[in-house]
């Protein structure tokens, strides 16, 4: 399988603090990879870092998208490449409707035009899949939105654009079990029709992954990768809780 | 250089001036008052008013609100305060003077007439030029003239109100409107009667150092409701005109009136208007105010709510765009009756140097209970040269009351441009999406023509905005 | 020499510095030549300027008797090198000569004020608070200003100064007997050097025929914090002008203001909050409640410079009112000068008592008076209840039952 993505020795600082240190990760196409690791961990920081956050400065390392080289990219010209984030906290933006928005999204990436009329279709379609209201193409973006609505949200923004590789940053907090059932259903759903996108899932539960099955697991601790495995790591984590790994490290050290 | 041309005030042409009718000399005098009612074959009331007001304005001081020191600079002497452009009105745009309907043409009046209006007035300097009012409307008595024949045609109407809202002394501006005042639109809706599409005026200043005074007056009878349009342009000249005029709208019961204004003068234009509003009983008025032009703009829309369960509404927005603008403009409420609401809204946009201000007032008079009102200001700055100033005044004489009042300055959040950007928008397209966003409360009220243009004004003003 | 003349009817202590006198002089003839504002300019809308002017129409005579502020310093801020002194004893010692030419009258001089300049001419009573370095004074020092002369003029000035990483809570108790009838000028300078941190607060319980104008500059350099409370339930007419320059990086104020008002009261307060430097912090709580017929005017003028970038803003102000005569009138205004503040918002209410919460209170037995009463309470309470110390939160809750239950 083709090379996706490739991160060498990377680390990454916000306001001069170094919160990343000399990661390294191969993501290939198709494939689903999670990363797991418990609140403040990092995997926030990666996520916003491979997406183009001006704030997360990039101290060292190479981040390559599809053979190229995106360090110095700015966010929509990744997403331009076909990266999405799902954010975990997803902003609100008054006064800009769903429809409006996504519709010169989708424009701006695809270059084409699809008449208004296509695209509300399009558009309807994938709200039907999600069970998102007609009525939400009309409201502001996340304007007022419950934290159900704004995850499926984000997974309707992605099943929209049709990235390459989609990030989901804790598509799963917040989220009762039905609605993290519907999201993951989605994420399948988008998976099956389009079988050469890869998917990073960012998540500090296992329940997530008893619905979208991962090829590879990699575990976060103080903003490095510590441990990588099969979905079988996940399930051990599950278990033995997190100091298992951070214990384990400290041996190494 | 391509980022000026795309900052370039696109309606800054101007055309020859050669074929005018009659232009006054600079300055303002006595006899210029009186040759102007002279001209017009005015009423000896008329006259007498415009003497006085004239007077009113020599003694009055200058405001002592808003930017006082750009308004010190103002050169009363070297105003032309009237200039006839053409001899006659026209009621075909076939028939209207060459030069000026090409000016007309430029604008895109005759077409928006034909799509979207129910009638339509072009006021050319201190003259209007063509007029037209849909047969339909006409044959239900609705009135649509420039004030001039208005005065001239229906005289009782004219008297019993004109100058009842707004009289001469209220402020210098306002006396001088009414020493020198010349066009504008008279409006009577008779009762019960609808007017559903938009009528829509059309001003225009073409001569540099010109004074346009159009006067407006708009009576809405008993159940009846209207939607007035005006729009504004003037060439970019390097020394300034004055736009001051007076707008007196009323509302009988249970009448309905929308005024929306999309103000696009040229920087070198100092915009100073009266706009004030009586609503009776059961009556609605909304003022939707959007001010991108001029060099100052200070305007203050005003309600007032005489009658019970009267409704008042002031929407603006304000685009301060450069050190050479100054948007002061905001909202005068007063409850004056029992059970009476009002919205406020303002969102203001200072960016490049601009300055915006809101400066507003919100009263409730003694013995207008039950009162609810609620004041809404949010100023987007979008940079750090720019400035943003709110003063909203509230003075509550009653105890019935129930009032609201946030403010917010704020500016584009980067985490709301990051998520814009991270779906595929450029940092421009992302801070007009959210610009637009801020302004949509206004732009939502818009016909969905005037939604476009004024989507489109911003878009050009915001050009070159990233970097 | 008519201006000496007068001078010398104010029959001041002839032992002060001679640089004092001159001084005093030099305001008084400031004094005189500074026109009364005029009612439309900024500030006066709301306020007759010449309630405040000390002339033989509203029947003002000098003290000849000096007013003694009260308070003790227990042993421990003695031992620590605080100082709490009267002011006038202050000049005549030479030990504090260097601090009050460096500070006295600085914070006045930047914003000219007609009342501000009389009160440097003719002030006779008021005192001095030093806190040295690093010394921080848990417990609170209340002074207590009880004007119970008969004298009807009295102007106090006080000077707090904190030096570098000190801290301090302070309680101004301004009070006169129920019918004396008097006019009362006073002008506060507070400095707070770097790092250090004052809880300050005014309370006004002056009688129903008193007219008070108080002038209140304070300074707050880099990382210093002030908490200002002022609490207005007593006077006739009372003007309230506090401003505050955030001028040192960091540096933050909050203010709780809380005015009662009954019978003819009125009151007019002004804060002006200007944030000179970045990341400076303000947060503002006003809280007014209005019976019969008296009024309060309150504007809250917020600065942001070019300069304060990174600046956060709160201001809140909230009116109650219990009668159709009571009359509020708020006047917000925001003047920001960057686009880099962290935030800035403002928020007013004006309402009513809500009727369906007192026949809630009277149905659970209250009597309609005391139902107010609790409601009022409610009202204040979440401005009170941020008040850091409890003894004062106690103390003005206090205060505002005993109004409360007279009026």
């Amino acid at each position: 399988m083709a090379e996706l993505l490739k991160i060498k020795n990377l680390s990454i600082g916000i306001d001069g603090k170094e919160i990343l240190h000399g990661l390294n990760l191969e993501i290939n196409s198709g494939e689903i990879h999670a990363v797991m690791g418990r609140n403040g961990s990092g995997k926030s920081t990666f996520s916003n870092a491979l997406m183009g956050h001006p704030a997360y400065k990039i101290s060292t390392g190479e981040i390559n998208f599809n053979g190229t080289l995106i360090n110095n990219l700015k966010p929509n010209e990744r997403a331009k490449l076909g990266l999405f984030l799902g954010f975990q906290y997803p902003l609100s933006i008054p006064g800009v409707t769903v429809a409006n928005f996504l519709r010169q999204a989708n424009k701006a990436l695809k270059g084409d035009a699809v008449s208004p009329r296509d695209f509300r279709k399009l558009l309807y379609e994938k709200m039907d899949d999600l069970e998102i209201d007609h009525v939400f193409a009309t409201r502001y973006i996340n304007d007022g939105f419950s934290g159900g609505e704004k995850k499926r949200m984000e997974i309707l923004q992605m099943a929209m654009l049709e990235p390459k590789l989609a990030i989901l940053d804790e598509p799963d907090s917040g989220l009762d079990i039905d609605s993290l059932k519907l999201v993951a259903q989605s994420i399948n759903k988008y998976k099956e029709k389009n079988p050469s996108v890869s998917v990073l899932l960012i998540t500090h539960y296992q329940r997530m992954l008893d619905y979208i099955k991962p090829d590879k697991v990699h575990v976060f601790v103080d903003g490095n990768i510590v441990e990588s495995g099969g979905p079988e790591l996940a399930l051990e984590l599950e278990k033995k809780g997190y100091d298992w790994l951070t214990e384990k490290e400290a041996v190494k050290a | 250089m391509a980022l000026e041309l795309n900052n370039e005030y696109q309606y800054g042409f101007h055309d020859s001036e050669e074929n005018y009718a009659f232009k006054s000399g600079r300055g303002l005098t006595k006899e210029i008052v009186l040759s102007i009612s002279k001209m017009k074959n005015e009423p000896q009331w008329m006259t007498e008013f415009r003497l006085k007001s004239l007077e009113i304005f020599y003694k009055k001081p200058m405001p002592k609100w808003g930017n006082t020191q750009l308004i010190s600079e103002i050169d009363f002497e070297n105003i032309f305060y009237y200039v006839k452009s053409s001899e006659k009105q026209e009621k075909n745009w076939e028939d209207v003077p060459k030069e000026i309907k090409n000016t007309f043409d430029r604008l895109g009046i005759p077409e928006a007439e034909r799509k979207f209006l129910a009638g339509v007035s072009a006021q050319y300097e201190s003259e209007v030029v063509y007029h037209s009012l849909r047969e339909d409307l006409k044959k239900l008595g609705v009135l649509f003239l420039d004030m001039d024949s208005g005065l001239r045609e229906h005289p009782e109407i004219v008297k019993k109100y004109f100058s009842t809202i707004i009289p001469p002394e209220d402020n210098k501006f306002a006396a001088l409107n009414s020493a020198v005042w010349s066009g504008g639109s008279f409006i009577y809706v008779p009762p019960n009667t609808k007017v559903e599409i938009p009528l829509q005026a059309y001003f225009r200043i073409n001569t540099e150092n010109m004074g346009q005074f159009e006067r407006t007056l708009i009576i809405a009878d008993e159940g009846s409701s209207v939607h007035y349009i005006e729009g504004c342009t003037a060439p970019t000249y390097s020394s300034d005109s004055l736009h001051s005029a007076v707008v007196e709208l009323i509302a009988l019961k249970n009448a309905k009136i929308r005024y929306t204004t999309i103000q696009n003068w040229s920087k070198n234009v100092y915009n100073l208007v009266t706009k004030r509003a009586v609503a009776h009983e059961g009556a609605v008025v909304e003022w939707l105010d959007g001010n991108m032009g001029s060099k100052l703009t200070m305007k203050y829309p005003s309600i007032y709510l005489v009658g019970e369960k009267a409704h008042g509404e002031v929407v603006s927005v304000a685009l301060a765009s450069g050190s050479d603008q100054h948007q002061d403009a905001g909202a005068k409420i007063i409850h004056a009756a029992p059970n009476t609401t009002s919205v406020i809204i303002s969102k203001s946009i200072s960016r490049n140097g601009g300055r915006a201000s809101y400066r507003g007032l919100l009263k409730v008079l003694k013995g207008a209970a039950n009162v609810k009102s609620s004041v809404k200001c949010d100023a987007l700055m979008l940079d750090e040269k720019s400035r943003s100033d709110t003063y909203p005044t509230m003075e509550i004489d009653e105890q019935g009351v129930q009032i609201e009042h946030e403010a917010t300055v704020s500016k584009i959040e980067d985490e709301k441009l990051f998520y814009l950007m991270s779906r595929g928008l450029s940092e421009e397209q992302a801070k007009l999406m959210i610009v637009n966003g801020f302004m949509e409360p206004f732009v939502k009220e818009l016909p969905m023509e005037y939604a476009v243009e004024l989507n489109r004004l911003i878009e050009l003003e915001m050009e070159g905005a990233v970097g | 020499m008519k201006t000496k003349e007068k001078k010398k009817s104010f029959e001041l202590p002839s032992d002060e510095p001679k640089w004092l006198f001159e001084k005093r002089l030099s305001a008084l003839i400031s004094y005189e030549k500074e026109p009364l504002p005029n009612r439309v300019s900024h500030l006066w809308k709301y306020s007759d300027p010449s309630w405040f002017e000390f002339n033989s129409n509203n029947g003002s005579i000098v003290s000849s008797e000096k007013l003694k502020p009260v308070f003790a310093l227990d042993n421990e801020a003695t031992e620590k090198g605080v100082v709490l002194i009267e002011l006038s004893d202050a000049f005549r010692n030479e030990k504090y000569n260097d601090l009050i030419l460096k500070y006295f009258s600085q914070l006045t001089a930047k914003c000219p004020n007609k009342f501000a300049y009389f009160n440097e001419a003719i002030w006779s009573s008021g005192y001095f608070l030093y806190v040295p370095k690093n010394v921080k004074i848990e417990k609170p020092i209340t002074v207590r200003l009880l004007f119970n002369q008969l004298s009807s003029l009295e102007a106090v000035r006080i000077l707090i100064l904190l030096e570098e990483g000190s801290s301090l809570n302070l309680i101004d108790e301004m009070s006169s007997p129920e019918d004396s009838k008097r006019l009362l000028n006073t002008v506060t300078e507070i400095f707070l050097e770097k790092e250090s941190r004052l809880s300050y607060a005014n309370l006004q319980l002056h009688s129903k025929q008193t007219i008070s104008h108080l002038f209140q500059r304070a300074e707050i350099k880099n990382n210093a914090e002030l908490t200002n409370v002022i609490v207005a339930l007593g006077g006739k007419i009372s003007k309230a002008d506090l401003g505050t320059d955030l001028c040192g990086t960091h540096a933050g104020v909050t203010t709780y203001g809380i005015v009662l008002g009954d019978g003819v009261q009125k009151f007019d307060h002004h804060t002006t909050l200007e944030h000179n430097a970045p990341y400076t912090k303000s947060d503002l709580n006003f809280r007014v409640a209005l019976k019969d017929t008296s009024r309060s005017a309150y504007t809250g003028n917020l600065k942001i410079s070019h300069e304060a970038v990174k600046s956060d803003a709160h201001q809140e102000n909230r009116n109650l009112l219990l009668s159709s005569d009571a009359k509020a009138e708020s006047i917000p205004e925001l003047e920001i000068l960057t686009n880099d503040v962290t935030r800035c918002n403002h928020g007013v209410t004006v309402g009513q008592i809500d009727k369906d919460q007192v026949f809630y209170l009277m149905s659970r037995g209250l009597s309609q008076k005391e139902a107010e009463q609790v409601i009022i309470e409610g009202f204040v309470e979440p401005t009170i209840s941020r008040i850091p110390e409890e003894s004062l939160r106690e103390d003005i809750m206090l205060k505002i039952k005993n109004k409360l239950g007279v009026l």
